[in-house]
């Protein structure tokens, strides 16, 4: 059947060649040598590899010649199984390069070192070798060789594609022990291989036991503490690494980093402290913070109230969690940073704790608690019956455009409800620092609830803005101010007033326009209706004939005949007129 | 009668969440000692079931928290009530700082110089109307109504109000327009308002008797010339483009029985608002209630989706009088959802 067989090894099946070949060779006969030999040419290198040993049992020292030749097969297999067929047929190398074929083949890289440089050529080959076990033998082995033009190649084998090959490399170069290849090697610590990376920094430490005490050394660790920060995990688990190989992982700025506002950088630190396997017992509560595990921290009790009143101070993005979490503390500590949040600066802060303190059932225990706590949630009639303490917190919604436009609205409304006396200094207080931010509507807001007061201190600081043109930007504002001592009596107001309203007080041509001296009726005429309303027996009879005489401002023609027709191009003086007249009569003096 | 919690009055901002009114008309009677021939609410006798003082009490707080600029006192003839004076005390004392004007329309009749005097402080506006010279005004609002409302403009001017002149233009009175004006400055009574006629109630008969509104401006123009031949004449007002909506959802109408409607025209029964004894006057006026979707109608794009509607678009058109021609398509039923599918 031997001819079957051979005509079995030229089967299109390489697993039949395969089987054709081992079966040659056990059946020991000579005649299958010419064929064995051709198929050790073969494009499959098992077939390849299984002809090899099939001449090796064969026996016949004939065929050494062709097995020779195959100790440079690209297959490390067919290397190995051919070397060890020549070694079967008693084979011995003629020179240094076929016993150097030979122990690369068997892998017996010691003995390949022996031969000494020559083998260089044929090792450099090999780096590229598809097997690892071949490509770190011959990295190796040239860093055993370490001679001559080696170093170069070895410097040229940390670009290898081979993660293997260019670890060897650096451990070669680290066993080679040259200064001149520190350089390069730090790149090398940068490898993306942690391999690699190992390699390069163990290399340094053999080359120069001090490298990162010099000043690329530092670099390199600074770089790698740089990374502890990065976005991308595995950058940092690298980082790690590498620091805590040479020695650098200190976890102080870590800790600091845990504290950081940023959430982000604190979530980092948490993790690169995890790989570190750092375990505090002091600052479990940051480190849970810092990892948004906020009912590990609600568990910790007293110990987290600390951690969470720094983390809803410092970190916008965890603030309602961080409150959220001493609402759930089981202890009384927790509560009071709740209550002082009520007067922090951020409605989402003072809304939160509000919120949370309600869930608890909190009730406040002074004035001040009450209005801050009312006004945070959002009932702000509730906050105006605290008189001065709800001051300040109602202007915080009025000047905070963050708010709703109805929020801002009612803490308006309920500003100018407060009837307590006393509120009267804080909104003085105010209306200067709103004229000097030029807030105007929260100016006129103050305005408004100064008139409401109906305290006469505020007549002069009110005068005074309206006396001023150029502290008020708007209108409205001056508008409001002539409301409030028409409100407060302040009958010096007719004059200016009237002007405005007459048009007697223009400086330019554009105030002259039909529609702008309209505009600045509007912002009289309230003021001294309500002066008229109020204080009606005050005013000087020349004032009140003056008032009496008042006319109507139009911008529209025909204004006298169907006033409501073109009333929005119209200020109407007619109350004033009529109110004037009436208190005229109730003096006896007109009928 | 509703009554809202007082919490919700003492928070001061409730109108936030409702239509922002301008007028508010208050028919406190249905009452009337005249019979105007073109009387859009065909006023004649009380309704059966008008709202009492202490109704009106209840109402004043929320009508104050409205912030509208002006509750007008009307009806049929608002001083027929014997309450009428409690009825104004009622929304002033509820309205400390002032915030509403009170007006008081009347057909004059009933007015003398001690009601004159018991209305100053009380009252913000007083009006009268007067539709033109003796002979024709009294064959639209009466016998003796030119007599009368003149006596009640003198009453009032006396103790120091400047009254305000309604004159109900038609086509029937408007010969006299120019004359009438004149007249009226003359004894100094320049607070004249020119109101269009509506062809509802009993002017619904005379359909035939709106006013050419540029007859109409002429006659004021030549008005204007003979009272003020020295005071120069100021640029006409340009011509409005088309108008986006009529200003329906500013106005509210409530009835003597409470009920609330947009205005005078829209009183069929789907545009019925609500009624104050049933509801707070807040809650009908909330923005999301037919007031608001009345207000948030754009005539312009009702027209581009139905080009049958787009006489909504000129200049001084009444929603009402388009939607009572064409109620029945569908445009109306898709910009108001809240409108019964029934109409």
């Amino acid at each position: 059947m031997l001819w079957w067989t051979l005509r079995q090894l030229k089967s299109k099946d390489s697993m039949i060649r395969v089987r054709a070949a081992g079966k040659l060779g056990d059946s020991r006969n000579r005649e299958a040598m010419g064929p064995l030999v051709a198929t050790l040419q073969d494009e499959d290198w098992e077939v390849r590899a299984t002809a090899a040993k099939a001449l090796g049992v064969i026996g016949d020292t004939n065929v050494i010649g062709p097995l020779t030749a195959l100790l440079i097969d690209q297959n490390s297999s067919v290397r190995r199984d051919t070397a060890k067929a020549l070694d079967a047929l008693h084979w011995h190398p003629e020179d240094d390069t076929q016993r150097a074929l030979r122990a690369i083949a068997l892998g017996e890289w010691s003995e390949v070192t022996k031969i000494g440089p020559s083998v260089v050529k044929l090792l450099v080959e090999l780096l590229n070798d598809q097997h690892d076990d071949v490509r770190q033998g011959a990295v190796a082995a040239l860093g055993e060789i370490g001679e001559g033009q080696v170093m170069e190649l070895l410097i040229s084998a940390l670009d290898s594609q081979y993660n293997d090959v260019r670890s060897g490399a650096a451990e070669a170069l680290g066993k080679v022990g040259d200064k001149r290849v520190v350089a390069r090697l730090l790149s090398a610590v940068e490898d993306k291989s942690e391999r690699v990376r190992a390699a390069a920094v163990e290399a340094l430490r053999k080359i120069d036991p001090n490298w990162t005490q010099t000043g690329v050394g530092d670099a390199v660790i600074q770089g790698y503490l740089s990374k502890l920060n990065s976005n991308d995990s595995d950058e940092r688990k690298v980082a790690v690494e590498v620091l805590v190989k040479i020695g650098h992982a200190t976890i102080e700025p870590l800790v600091v980093q845990l504290q950081s506002s940023e959430k982000g950088k604190r979530e980092r630190a948490a993790d690169v402290l995890d790989l570190l396997g750092w375990q505090p017992a002091s600052l479990r509560a940051i480190r849970a913070i810092s990892r948004s595990k906020w009912v590990e921290v609600a568990k910790m009790g007293v110990s987290a109230v600390e951690p969470l009143i720094w983390a809803y101070t410092s970190d916008r993005s965890v603030r309602r969690a961080a409150l959220e979490a001493l609402g759930k503390i089981d202890d009384t500590h927790a509560v009071e940073p709740l209550v002082t949040a009520l007067g922090h600066d951020s409605d989402d802060v003072r809304l939160t704790a509000a919120g949370v303190l309600a869930k608890l059932g909190w009730q406040p225990a002074t004035t001040e608690q009450r209005a801050y706590y009312a006004v945070a949630l959002k009932e702000y009639t509730q906050a105006s019956s605290k008189g001065i303490a709800a001051v300040r917190p109602l202007l915080w919604v009025i000047r905070d455009s963050g708010y709703h436009y109805d929020d801002r609205d009612a803490a308006k409304a309920a500003l100018c409800r407060i009837k307590d006396p006393l509120a009267v200094e804080p909104l003085l207080m105010a209306l200067q620092e709103l004229i000097a931010d030029r807030s105007d509507d929260a100016l006129a807001v103050v305005v408004t609830a100064l008139g409401a007061l109906g305290d006469a201190k505020a007549i002069g600081p009110l005068m005074a803005v309206l006396q001023n043109e150029d502290s008020m930007s708007s209108r409205m504002v001056r508008k409001e101010v002539a409301v409030a001592l028409g409100t407060l009596g302040d009958t010096r107001i007719v004059k200016p007033l009237v002007a405005r309203i007459k048009g007697s007080s223009v400086k330019s041509a554009w105030e002259a326009e039909p529609r702008q001296l309209v505009e600045s009726a509007w912002e009289a005429e309230p003021g001294l209706r309500q002066l008229l309303e109020k204080a009606a027996t005050n005013i000087s009879l020349e004032d009140l004939e003056m008032l009496a005489d008042l006319k109507d401002v139009s911008a529209e023609r025909y204004y006298a005949i169907g006033c409501d027709i073109y009333s929005d191009a119209t200020c109407d003086c007619s109350q004033i007129r009529q109110l004037a007249r009436q208190e005229l009569i109730r003096r006896g003096l007109k009928g | 009668m509703h009554t809202p919690a007082p919490t919700q009055l003492d928070q001061g901002c409730v109108s936030l969440n409702s239509v922002r009114l301008k007028n508010v008309f208050l028919h406190v009677t249905k009452a009337c000692n005249l019979r105007c021939t073109y009387c859009y609410f065909s006023a004649s006798q009380p309704l059966p079931d008008e709202m009492t003082t202490a109704e009106f009490t209840r109402l004043w707080p929320e009508m104050v928290a409205l912030r509208p600029q002006k509750v007008v006192f009307t009806g049929g003839e608002p001083l027929l009530r014997a309450d009428i004076l409690e009825l104004l005390g009622g929304l002033h004392a509820a309205d400390p700082e002032h915030h509403v004007l009170r007006c008081l329309n009347t057909n004059g009749h009933l007015v003398t110089p001690k009601l004159a005097r018991a209305l100053v402080g009380l009252a913000d506006e007083v009006r009268v109307s007067l539709d033109g010279l003796p002979a024709r005004n009294d064959a639209l609002r009466g016998a003796g109504n030119f007599d009368a409302a003149m006596r009640a403009l003198e009453c009032y001017y006396a103790v120091g109000f400047e009254p305000k002149v309604l004159v109900t233009i038609t086509a029937t009175s408007l010969p006299d327009l120019e004359e009438l004006l004149c007249l009226l400055i003359e004894k100094k009574i320049t607070r004249i308002n020119l109101n269009g006629f509506r062809p509802i109630g009993r002017g619904a008969r005379h359909g035939e008797w709106a006013a050419n509104p540029v007859a109409v401006r002429e006659a004021v123009r030549r008005a204007w010339a003979r009272c003020y031949p020295d005071v120069p004449a100021r640029p006409e007002p340009p011509e409005p483009e088309a108008q986006t909506n009529c200003g329906v959802g500013s106005f509210l109408n409530i009835m003597p029985d409470g009920d609330v409607f947009p205005c005078h025209v829209l009183t069929a029964r789907e545009f019925r608002c609500g009624n104050v004894r049933e509801q707070s006057l807040l809650e009908i006026c909330r923005r999301s209630g037919l007031l608001g979707q009345l207000r948030a109608l754009d005539f312009t794009t009702m027209a581009q989706q139905d080009g049958r509607v787009v006489e909504l678009t000129r200049p001084g058109t009444c929603l009402g009088n388009v939607y009572a021609k064409t109620k029945s398509l569908p445009v109306w039923k898709g910009n108001l959802p809240l409108i019964p599918t029934s109409t």
